[in-house]
């Protein structure tokens, strides 16, 4: 016996997020056919609503209920410095720092042809066009340091160099608080690369 | 040449490196466990059965992979969801308790006494050594360059751990790069913004891959005197041998002139790499050859010569392991006496050194000299199980 039409289709739909298996679906599924009627309305009304109001930010990509998210209409931020991300979440992650007060640009990925995306498929054009307009004093590229992260800092950087003068990347150092035996050889080199005078 | 004894000898007992080897759904084993507390272990059974098997899961501890897997779901027992490699490892100065899964899928986990590694690879290297010999070995002289290469990487795996992550990134650069070099069939990319992606590959490219070329210089350069010395002595002074990195860019090994060539050769090769699709030139293209008496083996050497050069090489391969590593690698040996002459058994036997702890398969114990024989632990296999255990005296 299998299960009924209906059903199946959930569990066919759930399996298609990342990191959900078959059995992680069935069990979503199930979860959902427990459920009252009304909380399953507000939790389809929820991805609704989700996917029909948040929309790209106008000025840096970034997600946002409005035509410009938060950060970009929020005047004490400092326009003069964009700091590029691959996705949101690094976005989110550098804001839980507090310590950075300029703007952001997100790409929405990096470059991997395997994966089918090439510059034309990130956000670059928009990037290239805010800061022929704008003043922008400089332009720091935070990505990962993967070999797609490196080779999408490598082309930004050849891409912008003629429109802006001061362009850094993240510096390469060991995790804060950790203990230096600990660290893998990569990061121990690069950190040794990039050191720095104390004081 | 002596060598030095680096095992610890207790209680008039040698103390093994391998103290234990367990096996689960690995192979055609669904349930293996050795203990190891003789220097030799000799392991008998018929064909099939799976004595190779046992020393391909010890070889992929130290070298982190199969020389034969071409996937690692080969590694697991048919239909089951991942197989176990367990080991207990005593080195010079601590015990490790490695336990190593391996998934169908490829993803591997790790753990060393409990603690889970972040990369299952890098971090498995360097703990454990050891020198694989076996009857495919011929093919370092008579296959293909990819042969010769694998081999050159699985040694230089052991000694450099940082080797292994760069030559990750090494192979993830060129995957991509062939990605796009393909892709551009399809998309139909104007050549100025191809060659502008195509370049920040090629950074890349540039400069994992000149690691990549001068540590394996530096390796030949170490490795090269040692094995012709062994050469020397297997043939009597008649073969002189030589081993020669054959480079598509240029072998140099001044970091900076290299990464000049490199970067002229990717140039120069543009317009063959959009054609052929692919990337043509760089370390993965690279090949190794041996020379006797300054001609190539591959093509000149008999059969019994180019035995004596694996010989001669692997025997110089232990060597630089325990030089650098200051241990004794294990000695695997997969059937090979039944390759082997006597002169070169021999030679083999006398060549090694005193306290090596080695793993030996054979489907007859009459194919083993006695001498060999002496002291040595004994398991008989037979479908993947132990069907006897015993002890030579
Ligand atoms: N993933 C796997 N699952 C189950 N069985 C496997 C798997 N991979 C290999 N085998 C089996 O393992 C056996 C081969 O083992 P192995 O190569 O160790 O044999 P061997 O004893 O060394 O034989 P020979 O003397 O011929 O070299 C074969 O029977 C093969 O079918
Ligand atoms: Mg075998
Ligand atoms: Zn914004």
């Amino acid at each position: 016996m299998s299960f009924p039409k209906p059903l199946l289709k959930l569990i066919e739909e759930f399996q298609k997020f990342p990191s959900v298996g078959p059995k992680s679906a069935q069990r979503m599924a199930f979860h959902v056919l427990n459920r009252d009627l009304l909380h399953v309305e507000e939790l389809s009304k929820a991805i609704l609503n989700a996917k029909i109001q948040i929309k790209r930010c106008l000025i840096c990509q970034n997600l946002s209920a409005d035509g410009s998210c938060e950060i970009c209409s929020n005047t004490s931020r400092n326009t003069g410095t964009i700091c590029v991300v691959s996705e949101p979440k690094d976005l989110m992650a550098i804001e839980r720092t507090n310590a950075f007060r300029g703007t952001y640009h997100v790409l929405g990925g990096l470059i991997s042809p395997l994966d089918g995306i090439g510059p034309e498929n990130l956000s670059i054009t928009e990037l290239l066009k805010r800061v022929s307009k704008n003043n922008i004093s400089e332009i720091i590229l935070a990505l990962d340091t993967s070999v797609e992260g490196e080779a999408t800092t490598l082309y930004l950087h050849r891409i912008l160099s003629p429109v802006c003068k001061k362009i850094t990347r993240l510096g390469f150092g060991l995790p804060a608080g950790s203990e230096l035996e600990y660290a893998d050889e990569l990061t121990l080199i690069r950190a040794l690369e990039t050191r720095s005078e104390v004081g | 040449m002596p060598w030095h004894i680096s095992t610890v000898v207790c209680h008039n007992r040698l103390i093994v490196q391998l103290n234990k080897l367990k096996l689960v759904n690995y192979r055609n084993y669904e349930n293996f466990e050795g203990n190891f507390d003789h220097l030799k272990t000799i392991i008998i059974g018929q064909n099939a059965q799976g004595k190779t098997n046992i020393l391909e899961a010890i070889n992929i501890l130290a070298t982190a992979q199969s020389d034969r897997a071409e996937k690692d779901s080969d590694l697991v027992l048919w239909n089951k969801e991942h197989a176990l490699i367990f080991a207990m490892i005593q080195t010079k100065d601590s015990e490790l308790e490695i336990a190593l899964q391996i998934n169908p899928s490829g993803r591997r986990k790790l753990k060393i006494n409990d603690v889970t590694k972040k990369a299952p690879q890098a971090d498995l290297l360097g703990n454990f050594f050891s020198v694989m010999f076996s009857c495919d070995d011929l093919y370092l002289i008579k296959g293909s360059p990819s042969n010769r290469r694998n081999w050159l990487d699985s040694v230089i795996f052991q000694l450099d751990s940082k080797y292994h992550r760069t030559m990750q990134s090494y192979q993830k650069s060129v995957t991509q790069k062939n990605a796009l070099l393909k892709s551009t069939r399809e998309t139909g990319l104007s050549k100025k913004s191809l060659k502008e992606q195509i370049e920040v590959w090629n950074d890349q490219i540039i400069n994992s891959g000149s690691e990549i070329i001068s540590t394996r210089l530096n390796f030949i350069e170490e490795i090269k005197p040692i094995a012709k010395e062994f050469q020397d002595n297997i043939s009597r002074y008649t073969e002189e041998l030589d081993l020669i990195y054959k480079c598509t860019i240029s072998a140099c090994n001044d970091k900076e002139a290299l990464q000049f060539l490199f970067k002229q050769s990717l140039e120069k090769s543009f317009e063959e790499e959009l054609s052929r699709g692919q990337s043509v030139i760089g370390p993965h293209r690279d090949d190794l050859t041996f020379l006797i008496n300054g001609k190539e083996a591959k093509s000149f050497a008999s059969q019994g010569q180019q035995r004596s050069i694996v010989l001669a090489v692997k025997l110089a391969e232990l060597k630089v392991i325990e030089k650098r590593k200051d241990e004794i690698p294990v000695l695997l040996l997969d059937d090979v006496f039944a390759e082997l002459d006597e002169s070169r058994q021999d030679f083999l036997l006398h060549n090694l050194p005193e306290n090596i702890q080695t793993f030996l398969t054979t489907t007859h114990i009459s194919n083993i000299q006695k001498e060999f024989l002496k002291g040595a632990q004994i398991l008989e296999i037979k479908n993947g199980k132990v069907t006897e255990m015993a002890k030579c005296v």
